[in-house]
């Protein structure tokens, strides 16, 4: 029965739900766009290690001050190795490098580490292998290449393992190419060379300085008091007094990432909050089309009570009518919503995600518009007088 | 003696319109019995459709007693004054009042929904039989404006009669009609009455209409004015 009246308004059903439709759609590609962000900021910040502290020289915000601003040393991190609680740590320092191989030529960064540093990262190399602390000890020219660097030296070879490069004129045999790691923050990840740090030290950079030191901690419990031992050690080996400012820093990255996640939920509450206005809009649309056919039809309403329709009765048809035009414009919207998170995905870089939990979500609330913003005509359809109703012209 | 169909006592109703009070029927007492055809006829104004919107449960007096097949109406509740309407009366218009946008067939079954027959197949069963009765066999997918004004008409009388109630209330059912197709559908109403027993309560001003019925009720200013049988109409009737 609800059908029939709608399908006799067709063009009028249509430009009713079109509100909620366009409600629903927002809701999904807002949401989807927000927990998408969310997740793939989320995802690049565990990517960079579970558990992790990293140790970078300079204290507290802004530029260093002073002049004799110490420095991290092989030494510091060294000495860190021996703290309880650690898992593994990673000195790290770079530099900037031209590499040749044959004619082809490449700028990048020259990154020099421990070995370590693939197990904290939990990286793997999906060609040969990552240097060993043996490497790192005798300073060997060996180096492990990203894709990036590997599709612009060897463009068309199958494995460059075994091949020579050369680093700022110094030769280096590649021995392993990491597996994909994609973009983060609008920079390659996979554009750099690892190779040992003390290679990196003694042929190209020259001193002991690093330029971080990444340590892991053996569980995320452990990462308060480790905080708490590493700066003690820290401030002892560089002699710092009583009431000196660190002259370094610690950045804990589930710090980080709790506050990043408290951002982009903040941010998917906002977009999902505009949207929801929208359906509102798109609710209080039904709510007025649904008023204006209840005074159409008083006839027909009066006519059904006069053969035996119940209050009920007449409640529930408008209702249906409305939670249909609802449920009907929540799907359209759904589908849409997902065609233009489709759409938008394939044209710009943005991640979104379309959780089945968003889609119920989305249909849930439409229900919720239909019989709230339906309740009001219907009841007022429920209670008429059948006698007025049967004289209305 | 059997407990008659409709029983009135005293009936008052008064509208509270915009200007004064309208004292729309004062003290109207009533018998109806089971199988009666009764004419209610009287001029504009004279409360014959606020007494039909009273015998048809669409509405309550304000004061007196009304008892319909044995059931105190005084007492019902907006719903059950419904339930009342749904089993025991079938409503017939001076316009129809069918729904314009569904077919004949689909018109005559609305009853049945209310009435709770829950199986469609059983519904339209009972709506074809229903317009067969009606002399509208073929005609079931008809919406109402590819009807004419008489089909338009029986097909609201099958409408009111597929419930099997006791009692047909008809607000002036031929008002809309020419001539010959009021004539068609009165015989069609006799019959009825004749056939199954069925008890015609028939509000008009035409007194062709009112000819056809055996007992003619007379309102004046909310008032019964006379209330007597038609002898003649009898006599002719078993002519025919």
């Amino acid at each position: 029965m609800a059908m029939q009246s709608l399908m006799a308004n067709k063009m009028r059903s249509f430009l009713t739900m079109l509100g909620v439709i366009i409600g629903v759609g927002a809701v999904l590609v807002m949401v989807a766009l927000g927990q998408g962000t969310a997740s793939g900021i989320t995802a690049r910040i565990s990517s960079m290690g579970a558990n992790l502290l990293t140790i970078s020289a300079g204290g507290g915000f802004g530029p260093i001050r002073g002049t004799n601003t110490a420095q991290l040393t092989n030494a510091d991190a060294e000495a860190i190795k021996t703290l309880p609680l650690v898992k593994n740590v990673a000195a790290e320092s770079s530099t900037s490098g031209t590499i040749s191989s044959g004619n082809a030529t490449w700028s990048t960064t020259v990154d020099g580490t421990w070995p370590e540093l693939m197990s904290i990262k939990e990286w793997d190399t999906i060609q040969g292998l990552f240097f060993t602390a043996d490497d790192n000890s005798s300073a060997n020219r060996v180096a492990v290449l990203g894709s990036t660097v590997v599709e612009n030296l060897f463009p068309g070879v199958a494995s460059p393992v075994g091949e020579t490069i050369k680093i700022n004129g110094i030769s280096f045999s590649v021995i392993g190419v990491l597996e994909d790691k994609g973009s983060s923050m609008g920079a390659d990840q996979d554009d750099i060379i690892y190779i040992p740090l003390s290679t990196l030290q003694q042929r190209m950079t020259g001193g002991e300085t690093v330029r971080s030191i990444s340590v892991q901690a053996t569980s995320s419990e452990a990462l308060t008091p480790l905080k708490e031992y590493l700066t003690t050690l820290l401030r002892q080996r560089h002699r710092l007094a009583e009431t000196a400012d660190d002259d370094f820093r610690i950045r804990d990255t589930t710090e980080l990432l709790a506050t990043i996640e408290d951002t982009t939920r903040m941010l998917s509450f906002l977009l999902g909050g505009i949207a929801a206005v929208s359906l509102l809009v798109g609710g209080i649309g039904i709510m007025n089309i649904m008023l204006v056919s209840v005074t159409e039809r008083t006839r027909e309403i009066g006519i059904r009570m006069a053969i035996g329709a119940t209050t009920g009765a007449i409640r529930a048809q408008f209702l249906i009518e409305s939670l249909v035009l609802c449920l009907f414009g929540g799907i359209i919207g759904v589908l849409i919503g997902w065609a233009g998170c489709l759409i938008i995905t394939s044209l710009s870089d943005l991640t979104m995600q379309i959780a089945p939990r968003l889609i119920a979500l989305s249909l849930g609330f439409a229900t919720a518009i239909g019989l709230f913003f339906g309740y009001y005509p219907a009841n007022k359809a429920a209670h008429m007088n059948p006698i007025d109703a049967l004289r209305f012209e | 003696m059997t407990e008659n169909l409709i029983k009135l006592r005293e009936i008052d109703k008064t509208y509270y319109g915009a200007a004064t009070p309208v004292h729309a029927l004062r003290s109207v007492s009533l018998d109806i019995d089971k199988g009666e055809m009764v004419a209610i006829m009287g001029p504009s104004g004279s409360g014959k459709s606020t007494l039909m919107n009273m015998l048809g449960c669409l509405d309550k007096p304000d004061s007196g007693r009304y008892s319909f097949a044995g059931q105190d109406v005084m007492v019902l509740g907006r719903d059950q004054l419904a339930h009342m309407r749904s089993i025991f009366i079938g409503f017939v218009f001076q316009n129809f009042n069918l729904i314009g946008r569904v077919s004949a067939l689909e018109n005559v079954c609305l009853p049945l929904i209310y009435a709770g027959v829950n199986s469609q197949r059983e519904r339209e069963k009972r709506g074809r039989q229903m317009l067969k009765l009606m002399g509208l066999e073929g005609r079931e997918h008809h919406m109402p404006k590819q009807l004419s004004g008489g089909q338009q008409q029986r097909v609201a009388i099958a409408r009111a009669l597929v419930n099997a109630p006791g009692l047909l209330l008809a607000d002036e059912p031929t008002g809309a009609l020419d001539t010959k197709t009021s004539e068609e559908i009165m015989l069609l109403l006799e019959k009825l009455n004749r056939e199954r027993e069925l008890t015609v309560i028939i509000v008009t001003h035409e007194s062709e209409i009112g000819s056809h019925c055996r007992r003619v009720i007379r309102l004046t200013d909310g008032r019964i004015a006379s209330d007597e049988p038609l002898a003649r109409i009898e006599a002719g009737r078993d002519v025919g």
